[in-house]
């Protein structure tokens, strides 16, 4: 191959090959439109929970159940992720992409895998969540199309680590990664990991479907489903921590105020993170007190230890560049002077708030066991994955959105205003949506159940009627939500094909 | 060795960790009187 | 995009985090230890109901 085509970035300084440019577009166009579809989905699915309007019929809620976490969950998220893979390991470093073949495959592997997934569902032959917990049984194609979808993804982050080993024996950088760069590579290895747990449980339960093996045992089923499912969720939080950091040093000149402490905080997450996967596990009979202790309540501390790191990691770099800026006043200035108007910033910030107080401290509260066992199954959990992944990482991604359409798309945001505003009513709306999930579901609102009068069935049973209020807050807070992200989509869209064209 | 570290200057989040260190303290108190409330540990 | 000293030697500890091949294989192997494969062990090794006519 000759010559590489390279140009830099106006606006960023950043110098930019055009194998990676079209690599991290195309990704990020595929994530805005998945995103589209499960935003669609939640909508249905949020307007069928609230009980004053129980908008889908039985079968319907649960087979949109199955696309929004697919679409929203995974999908999304891996699509943005793989964006960033390329962004970090060839972008952010100024060197080439050394496997652009690669990222096409496997492009091409996860839209195949996430269509063959959403037309199965929808045709009705996968009814399942997007747990698949055997022994339900759903069409063979399903778990093709998850096994396409998850070696699409595995190929797009190992190219994570074939471009930067490569790059570093040309010369690409000296010394170290650069910190968001490190912690994309922590979002890497924490993907191989997951993605060998996808193989190890699809396989067989594909296996199964097809009638091959005569059955697949659920303990075990659930054990390392949830070292993909799980551990999935921890390259979005190394993701999404990146992206923080990223967004600090792009919009104020953030740096990290000390390299060794926040590298040791992904070190602790690739280590420690994976195995608080066991609180799924926490009210399963089968396994043994001491692996839950060990993997929960134990270990998983020092991957909170870790979040704690960078919580203040992140906020003190932003007030030590806005202080350089001038902004010494008492202690709060910079608070009030940061530029809460650009929203990659606002989106940030929203994130880190949202994350941390909501999602986060509800995350290691139900991952202990003596709680777990009141909250597994209840609307509690569903409000606090809407928490981390929701208001946390998909907020981060749409903050950086902002940066990635002109650095990477060359265009101008269209509507400003709107973009101001978008993650604010977005959080807000999620916060809401999260905050009414939670407290329907200490008063004992099971998650993903369709109808919570139990109307038809043979014995009754009443709530405290005080759920009522929170279900509906959780239905005000799902529209609000969706209106923020109609919002993003169109904004993300509409700059990218009518966006004023960056010099 | 440079200034480094006293370019490194953050007292507004370092006001706020001590907050956090505080209500922490709190919490883990009221956390411990749960436990021996509701679920009769001694 | 961070404070960069290209001046004297690599701490140690710099150097184990820069190898990111070993922190792919720790990542790897020490969560499936200790949450996989003694999870797996474990679920193995309940014993079997006998069946009763």
């Amino acid at each position: 191959m000759a010559n590489f085509d390279f140009r830099t970035c106006s606006i960023s300084g950043l110098k930019i090959d055009k194998a990676s440019e079209n690599l991290v577009r195309w990704n990020l166009i595929a994530a805005f439109a998945t995103l589209a579809v499960g935003g669609l989905f939640a909508l249905l699915v949020a307007l069928t929970r609230w009980p004053s309007v129980h908008l889908l019929p039985l079968e319907f809620y649960y087979r949109f159940l199955t696309l929004h976490g697919i679409d929203a969950l995974l999908a999304w998220i891996i699509f943005f992720e793989i964006a960033l893979v390329h962004f970090t390991s060839a972008v952010l470093l100024g060197t080439r992409s050394y496997v652009p073949w690669l990222g096409w495959l496997a492009f091409a592997l996860m839209l195949i895998g996430g269509g063959v997934i959403n037309v199965i569902v929808l045709l009705g032959k996968a009814d399942v969540m997007f747990t698949s917990y055997v022994p339900l049984k759903a069409d063979p194609i399903y778990y093709l199309g998850v096994i396409l979808f998850a070696v699409g993804a595995l190929l797009g982050f190992i190219i994570f680590f074939i471009n930067v080993i490569l790059s570093k024996r040309d010369g690409g950088y000296k010394r170290s990664l650069p910190l968001g760069v490190f912690g994309l590579g922590a979002a890497s290895i924490i993907a191989v990991l997951t993605l060998l747990h996808g193989a190890g449980i699809f396989v067989p339960t594909l296996l199964w479907s097809m009638n091959l093996i005569p059955n697949v045992d659920p303990s075990a089923y659930r054990l390392v489903f949830w070292g993909l499912g799980h551990s999935s969720q921890q390259i979005n939080v190394c993701a999404m921590v990146s992206v923080w950091y990223m967004t600090s040093a792009f919009v104020v000149g953030g740096k990290p105020v000390n390299e060794k402490l926040s590298r040791t905080a992904f070190v602790l997450y690739i280590l420690f993170i994976n195995i608080a996967s066991e609180h799924h596990l926490l009210v399963d009979p089968v396994l043994s007190t001491w692996h839950k202790i060990v993997n929960t309540s134990y270990m998983m501390h020092l991957a909170v230890l870790a979040s704690m790191i960078h919580a203040f990691a992140i906020p003190a770099s932003m007030e030590v560049a806005l202080r350089e800026q001038g902004y010494t006043r008492g202690l709060f200035e910079w608070v009030k002077k940061a530029p809460w108007s650009n929203p990659a910033f606002s989106g940030i910030a929203i994130s880190i708030l949202l994350f941390g107080f909501l999602g986060g401290i509800t995350g290691v509260i139900f991952g202990t066991e003596q709680f777990n066992i009141i909250r597994h199954n209840t609307w509690a959990i569903t409000g606090h994955f809407h928490g981390t992944v929701v208001a946390g990482t998909t907020i981060a991604f749409m903050g950086f959105t902002y940066l990635l359409i002109p650095y990477i798309f060359k265009r101008e945001l269209i509507w400003k205003g709107f973009a101001t505003i978008q993650p604010y009513l977005y959080g807000v709306g999620v916060a809401i949506l999260s905050i009414g999930m939670m407290s329907a579901g200490a008063f004992g609102i099971p998650r993903r159940h369709y109808d919570v009068t139990f109307s038809g069935a043979p014995f009754s049973f009443t709530f405290d009627p005080a759920v009522d209020m929170f279900m509906s807050m959780m239905g005000v807070g799902a529209v609000l939500a969706v209106l923020g992200g109609v919002l993003y989509i169109l904004i993300a869209f509409g700059s990218v094909i009518f966006g004023k064209e960056v010099q | 060795m440079s200034n480094h570290k006293d370019d490194m200057h953050a007292p507004g989040v370092f006001a706020l960790s001590l907050v956090f260190l505080a209500v922490f303290i709190v919490i883990w108190f009221a956390h411990l009187k749960w436990l021996m409330d509701i679920w009769a540990v001694r | 995009m961070h404070a960069e000293r290209n001046d004297g030697p690599v701490p140690g500890g710099q150097t184990f985090y820069d190898n990111i091949i070993l922190l792919l294989i720790l990542g790897i192997v020490v969560p499936t230890l200790v949450y996989t494969v003694w999870g797996l062990v474990e679920i193995m090794n309940v014993p079997k109901l006998p069946i009763v006519p």
